[in-house]
């Protein structure tokens, strides 16, 4: 069997269709936070096979920018999740209901 | 893979030579950020009070060369690198980073209106006891972000400068840190803002394996006009998703009213102004630039947002009792307005971009007003409730009058600027005599009123009816809020008046292919 | 509309390997939960008190701090595969991009965030301290109180004041 770039587009698909729904359903700040990971590592893997198929080098340029990106908003999350917890421990999403929409 | 990445880069490399008046603006605001970061780690103390005016410096000289490049028009459009000095620029430039007449009055905007922001944020964070230099810092950052956006023509450029707005924005939000509404602000606008972003970059990287580059000229040339697979209608629509949740489109725009509310009042007004614009202009380049030949899929998606965005956000305006929040549901409506011309873009691509960049000015002009008096009367009456407005008139009837302005100019009513912004954009939905787009302004006239109700109801409120406790003592304006309200009067005014200097400068030509 | 139909499609399918997954781990997944399984360590050790539920915030900082310098590097390792291509205009390019990760480098020191132990005095005094104050004139030690139970008031109060003689002969 042989692996095609379609396969881990596929894979990268999955993901990110796994990541969307955790963020949608879970209600923990830091695990909304992975689900937000694997999405972004879904959309890694679809940018490198699609440098790979097509022998361009952008793709695999945008994934070190994702990575960064990616590093940068979870610590500036984490720090928002710090504050939070310290004002009100084992909070989860619900709980912050002080503004209603 | 290490292999193809060294043959790929090796292939010939050659030491470029920078056009360094076209980055100016923002290598100025780079190093004025590091420059003023610096300071303030040297002094402390010493200089705490300095940084705000140190920060707005920086912002005013990094126009110097947005004006000078507007000035020197017939270079126009430059990139990032010279190619050879000696062939006479072609008029088109197609390029990662593209200068023109678009880029330009958008990074004067950002610019101004970062200015103004920086003004009303001087006496909220000094008396706030906030860590208020490093706030300054991120706004510098955030406004980077901004400019390098105005001049993106590239995914990955377009990604990275919109990450550098909201990143510094979502720990601005959170700032008043022992608050717990700005700390759910800031999670709750944090988490939206990363969903989005994820949404963004699923669709770039479909886009991109379509066309085999991230240039947005590229993506244009490599789709076909009516071309229809359903790997391009995805990443299409989920890129447009993305922008829809950092322009605060309906139905993405949860996190829109909460984070307004709950966010220091300066930043508010920061994010529904700058914020939303630099979301606008990232749409509007993807859209125009990459996507020309894709109108059958872009046009039906953003006229349903349009739609529904003006009305759901009227709607909610309507029966809201607190004026940070109507502002945000306002604004929120506002955006449909704005993506108005985008739901008909196809053929008109550069008079739709006029409407919108021409509405963006004027609603940054009158926005960060009424921002400025929500901001001047809670520090009398320590509260955003409409009530608390009552009897304005009595004790402050020059804010009275100022907001007056700023909440006609909203509602559209001549002669002040928003009534300009709104015939623009009714000018290009009837310009094709499509039915699609008159349906559309249709809709827009009808939400047109319904706005007019809840502005002219803050006006009542202020001119008629009396003060909630009695308390008519007079409202101590410091000078910087002052000159913020001044100034933005007086922009309100002049666009509304003489339409002609805002229609002048947002008159583009061909902004698809750099100019 | 029919240029939606992918979309409607996509959405189908999600809602569909949503709702399979779930079902699939209702139906599959055995579920034989014994009291040892539902203790917190399944190593057989019997918590015997609770956890201690506040991590010293430090630990975040540094993971957080942990994590942006080690992404920036990243962008170093491009440019060491090039690096006899590009030459002079890719080593000012690259001091230019570590001058500026350099300068949030100083921004932590500066703020205190690497220091390690005792509570350090903040940075940020209020304006009516005078910088150029000495160990020998007052310190504040209101609120000190409980803050340390393990070690007695005065040594966090010395080592405040030395902290103090530093910022004072730094500056």
């Amino acid at each position: 069997m042989i692996v095609t770039e379609s396969w881990y587009l596929i894979v990268s698909a999955l993901l990110f269709a796994i990541g969307a729904t955790g963020l949608l359903v879970r209600r923990n700040p830091l695990v909304m936070f992975m689900c937000v990971e694997l999405m972004l590592n879904a959309v890694n893997i679809s940018f490198v096979a699609f440098s790979t198929a097509l022998q361009d080098l952008a793709g695999q340029t945008a994934v070190f920018f994702v990575l960064v990106v990616a590093a940068a908003e979870v610590v500036v999350g984490l720090s928002i999740v710090v504050a939070v917890m310290r004002r009100r421990p084992s909070a989860t999403v619900d709980d912050l209901a002080e503004l209603k929409g | 893979m290490s292999g193809t990445f060294v043959t790929l880069v090796a292939a010939e490399i050659e030491r470029p030579s920078i056009d360094w008046h076209a980055i100016a603006p923002e290598l100025i605001l780079l190093g004025g950020g590091a420059l003023v970061t610096v300071i303030d780690l040297i002094w402390l103390e010493r200089v705490r009070k300095l940084i705000p005016t140190l920060t707005s410096l920086v912002f005013l000289v990094a126009l110097i060369p947005v004006i000078t490049l507007w000035a020197d028009g017939s270079g126009l459009p430059r990139g990032l690198w010279i190619i050879d000095e000696n062939v006479p620029a072609t008029g088109v430039w197609e390029g990662a980073f593209v200068v023109d007449n678009y880029s330009l009055v958008l990074k004067g905007l950002f610019l101004l209106s970062a200015y103004v922001i920086v003004l009303l944020s001087t006496n909220y964070m000094s008396e706030g006891d906030y860590y208020d230099s490093e706030y300054y810092q991120l706004i510098a950052a955030s406004v980077l972000g901004m400019l390098v956006m105005s001049s993106s023509r590239d995914l990955i450029s377009i990604f990275v400068a919109l990450e550098l707005v909201s990143i510094p924005a979502y720990l601005m939000a959170a700032w008043r840190k022992r608050d717990l509404k700005s700390n759910e602000a800031g999670l709750k606008y944090m988490l939206m803002g990363v969903f989005a972003s994820a949404i963004l970059l699923y669709g770039m990287s479909l886009l991109y394996g379509i066309a085999g580059s991230t240039l947005l000229s590229d993506i244009a040339a490599a789709i076909d006009i009516g071309e229809s697979r359903p790997v391009i209608t995805l990443g299409i629509v989920f890129t447009i998703i993305g922008f829809g949740f950092k322009v605060s489109a309906v139905p993405f725009h949860t996190w829109a009213p909460d984070t307004y509310e709950g966010a220091p009042t300066p930043l508010t007004a920061f994010l529904a102004v700058a914020s939303k614009a630099a979301g606008f202009v990232a749409l509007i380049n993807v859209v125009i630039v990459a996507l020309p030949t894709q109108a059958n899929v872009v046009e039906p998606f953003i006229w349903v947002l349009a739609a529904i965005t003006m009305t759901v956000g009227n709607l909610i305006a309507l029966r809201q009792t607190n004026l940070v929040r109507m502002l945000a549901y306002s604004g929120v409506a506002q955006a449909g307005y704005m993506l108005a011309p985008l739901a008909v873009y196809d053929g008109i691509s550069d008079r739709a971009t006029s409407a919108v960049v021409t509405y963006l000015v004027i609603y940054a002009a009158m926005n960060l007003g009424a921002f400025a008096v929500v901001i001047i009367a809670a520090r009398k009456t320590r509260s955003a409730e409409l009530s608390s407005y009552g009897g304005m008139f009595n004790y402050a009837p020059g804010l009275t009058l100022a907001m007056t302005i700023f909440l006609f100019s909203l509602a559209g009513i001549p002669p002040v600027g928003g009534w300009w912004a709104k015939f623009e954009v009714f000018r290009v939905l009837t310009e094709g005599n499509r039915t699609s787009g008159i349906a559309l302004a249709v809709i827009a006239a009808v939400n047109s009123v319904i706005a007019a109700f809840y502005y002219l109801n803050i006006a009542k409120q202020m001119w008629f009816l009396p003060s909630p406790d009695g308390d008519n003592s007079r409202i101590a304006i410091p000078p910087a809020l002052l000159a913020a309200v001044g100034l933005t009067v007086a922009a309100t005014i002049v666009s509304g008046v003489l339409p002609g200097v805002v229609s002048d400068m947002t008159d583009f030509v061909n902004v698809a292919a750099g100019q | 509309m029919a240029q939606y139909l992918p979309l409607a499609a996509l959405l189908v399918l999600a809602a569909l390997f949503a709702f399979l997954s779930f079902v699939g781990s209702a139906l599959l997944a055995p579920r034989r939960s014994t009291e040892q399984k539902s203790a917190p360590y399944e190593c057989g050790i019997i918590p015997g008190r609770e956890p201690p539920q506040r991590f010293p915030v430090r630990f975040y900082l540094v993971a957080m701090l942990f994590i942006v310098f080690d992404i920036e590097i990243v962008f170093l390792y491009p440019w060491a595969m090039v690096h006899g291509d590009v030459g002079l205009f890719g080593l000012i390019a690259v001091l230019i991009f570590s001058a500026m990760v350099f300068e949030s480098f100083v921004y932590l020191i500066s703020k205190g965030a690497l220091d390690w132990g005792p509570l350090q005095i903040n940075q940020r005094q209020s304006e009516m301290v005078d910088a150029s104050r000495t160990a020998t004139s007052t310190i504040r030690k209101v609120g000190l109180e409980g803050r340390y139970e393990h070690a007695p008031a005065k040594t966090a109060a010395a080592s405040a004041s030395d902290e103090l003689d530093e910022t004072a002969s730094a500056a």
